[in-house]
């Protein structure tokens, strides 16, 4: 405990190096938890291997943006095992900006809460929805994001055809099972048909299976359909669709944790490197602690433990910070930007303080050097002020468009993941330049001039 | 006089430099007794901080025979020469060497942090040695805080609060004024007299050498025979 106290005052031997340390320490594994949450939004729903609503999705066999033929309904539903089944074409639509961006759909009304089971739609409001050509059907937390009612006309304009539909939001869902997933619009597909021209493509087809033996027989049955047509098909599991989406985006996975791993590596060198130049300073300082009579695993535990105590302390800045921030952005983003100022305030704080430490010694107190410090302080706050807002913007950007990144958060094992980072770096850093100055003999360490 | 607490025959002792070996201890014998206050003497390089160094358990000779308080400090492993160095000997360096981060207080706390002692013990053997050293008062004061003399007087308190039976000084008063270093000096002879400490220092200075019940002389890495030194009685 003793030795404990000991290294925690040796950490405040230089208090600059020391907050330096800690937050470019903080920052690198900001990135590294970020990245790890987006990894975890990705990949959250790909790594489900259970199908509990029984749906397998059919889409064009070449790629999930190709359409099908709306003729592809009627033998898709003669297939045995196919209880149900739905078009669902996604529309791409925003509504009035870009950044106000959730998922939306041409659906078939028919058999869509038999095949959608799982979603609570009051029955008034799904036979509204039903009835009128220009219905939506709203998942509730939208509803709440856009301060929505029932009745309510909205515009979508499409991404993806040069088509701008009204509609009016007739009925509202939600989903028991994951409040949060509940965050699309459908809309009648004969509507879309019809404005588009009625060109007769379904972008994927929903079924609904007889029962969990029947899945694969049932996805291997309806690929067998359109085997050797102009459009074969590939049925999956709604999760194993789901996780095509990401793939679409190449070896997202692969590119991330590369990105994270150069990132630690980074830390390693700037951390190694600063308790190199830490611990040799201290040589003589060692030699003294060796001629009171500590042992050589004492003195490694003082180093070793100092690095640790700093790189946690980093960790823990970075990874907390994360977790912090982004929770703060998923509560504040939807009532106003303003909001976004705290973080620009507290990133402007760390980086103009950064500077301060940076530009300092003794030589920064008079002369030009003096203004060189003053200057570059104002301006590393004004810089941190503007990302820290931009982050802010971009991060709730992010958090908005639903999907994928309708939980995108920092989580407790990220943050775990962070600290075992922090903990590994702290130790591998200071290990051999530890090791080095604890069997260093006593008369050569007190001849040191570091 | 007492009975003998360093015994050395035939001592040496080589630095090997790149290709070069430079002795600096050559055939050195000399038995300090219990009691003593042994200043040793000479110009620069002529080994007597080397000699301070093995007597000490910090280098280790290459040839000879060293026997310090019946321990045979230049064989022992590393771990167990650092536990005898905690109980037995009190080393003080010519720059005190405190650590610029902990309070006068914490600095001569350290070698008990490697005792048994609980903590309200280790406070009154603290208490105790910063009071013999007359610092009672400057307790909470970190070594900025202090003057070279007071600097000096708290690595004094550091090297007795174990309570061991050999003091060593390296230069003790090498960068001190004339008042500090009297003062320190003082504190040694105390130590000596009082307390019946084992005193071996190392220094440059006559007038400190006064303070020593026996001065030795090195030369070029040989001890003289004793009655080609100074002995001077305090």
């Amino acid at each position: 405990m003793e030795f404990i106290r000991l290294i925690f005052k040796n950490t405040l031997r230089n208090p600059r190096r020391t907050v330096l340390t800690i937050l470019s320490i903080g920052v690198s594994l900001f990135l590294v938890s970020t990245l790890q949450a987006v990894l975890n939004s990705l990949y959250r729903a790909g790594h489900s291997s259970s199908n509990p609503h029984l749906r397998v999705v059919v889409h064009r066999a070449t790629s999930i943006t190709q359409s099908l033929p709306e003729a592809d309904r009627g033998r898709i539903a003669e297939v045995p095992g196919v209880k149900y089944l739905v078009g669902i074409t996604w529309f791409g639509g925003q509504y009035k900006d870009p950044s106000n961006f959730f998922a939306n759909f041409a659906a078939d009304t028919d058999n869509f809460e038999k095949v959608y089971d799982d979603f609570d739609i009051p029955t008034d409001e799904l036979a509204a929805w039903k009835k009128e050509r220009t219905a939506a059907l709203v998942g509730q937390p939208l509803m709440q994001k856009y301060h929505w009612k029932i009745g309510d006309r909205i515009t979508l304009k499409s991404t993806i055809y040069p088509i701008s539909p009204e509609f009016i939001i007739r009925a509202v869902y939600t989903d028991p099972g994951d409040p949060s997933q509940a965050q699309s619009l459908f809309f009648h597909y004969k509507y879309f048909d019809e404005l588009m021209g009625r060109p007769g493509q379904v972008g994927t087809f929903t079924v609904k299976v007889d029962s969990a033996q029947d899945v694969p027989k049932v996805m291997a049955a309806i690929d067998a359909v359109f085997h050797n047509t102009d459009a074969e098909t590939k049925t999956e599991t709604e999760q194993a669709f789901a996780l095509s989406f990401t793939q679409m985006l190449g070896n997202v996975k692969l590119l991330l944790t590369a990105i994270s791993a150069a990132v630690i590596f980074t830390i390693l060198l700037v951390v190694g490197n600063t308790m190199a130049m830490s611990i040799r300073e201290r040589t003589n300082e060692v030699a003294v602690l060796k001629t009171l009579g500590f042992a050589r695993q004492t003195i490694l535990f003082l180093l070793v433990g100092e690095a640790i105590v700093i790189a946690v302390l980093g960790g823990l800045a970075g990874g907390l910070g994360a977790m912090l921030t982004y929770s703060f952005v998923r509560m504040t983003i939807n009532i106003s930007r303003a909001f976004g100022l705290v973080l620009g305030v507290i990133a402007s704080v760390l980086s103009g303080y950064g500077a301060w430490a940076l530009f300092g010694g003794p030589s920064a107190a008079s002369g030009w050097l003096k203004g060189v410090r003053y200057a570059a302080t104002v301006i590393a706050s004004i810089v941190g002020l503007a990302v820290g807002y931009g982050f802010y913007i971009a991060a709730g950007f992010v958090i908005n468009i639903g999907g994928f990144f309708s939980d995108f958060g920092v989580n407790w094992a990220t943050l775990g993941l962070c600290m075992l980072i922090a903990g590994g770096v702290g130790l591998v850093s200071s290990v051999l330049p530890a090791l080095r100055a604890s069997r260093v003999s006593i008369a050569e360490a007190l001849r040191f001039v570091g | 006089m007492g009975k003998p607490v360093v015994e050395i025959k035939g001592l040496a002792k080589i630095f090997q430099r790149d290709s070069f070996a430079v002795s600096a201890l050559e055939n050195v014998n000399l038995q300090v007794d219990e009691g003593e206050f042994l200043c040793l003497m000479g110009p620069s390089g002529s080994g007597k901080s080397t000699l301070l160094h093995i007597i000490a358990g910090i280098d280790r000779p290459t040839a000879g025979e060293l026997r310090v308080l019946g321990e045979d400090v230049g064989r022992v492993s590393e771990d167990r020469l650092a536990a005898w160095r905690n109980s037995h000997v009190g080393f003080v360096f010519q720059t005190f060497n405190l650590i610029p981060v902990l309070t006068a207080f914490e600095n001569v706390e350290l070698p008990l942090l490697l005792t048994k002692l609980s903590a309200s013990e280790r406070r009154k053997h603290v208490v105790s040695a910063l009071e013999l050293v007359g610092l009672k008062d400057r307790i909470q004061h970190y070594p900025r805080q202090l003057s070279g003399g007071q600097e000096q007087r708290v690595a004094i308190a550091r090297a007795i609060v174990t309570d061991p039976t050999l003091i060593m000084a390296d230069e003790p008063t090498g960068d001190l004024d004339a008042r500090s270093a009297g003062e320190v000096l003082d504190i040694l002879s105390r130590l000596n007299r009082d307390f019946h400490k084992t005193i071996i220092m190392v220094t440059h200075d006559p007038n400190a050498a006064r303070h020593a019940t026996v001065t030795r002389h090195l030369e070029k890495g040989q001890l003289l025979p004793q009655d080609e030194g100074v002995e001077v009685k305090a």
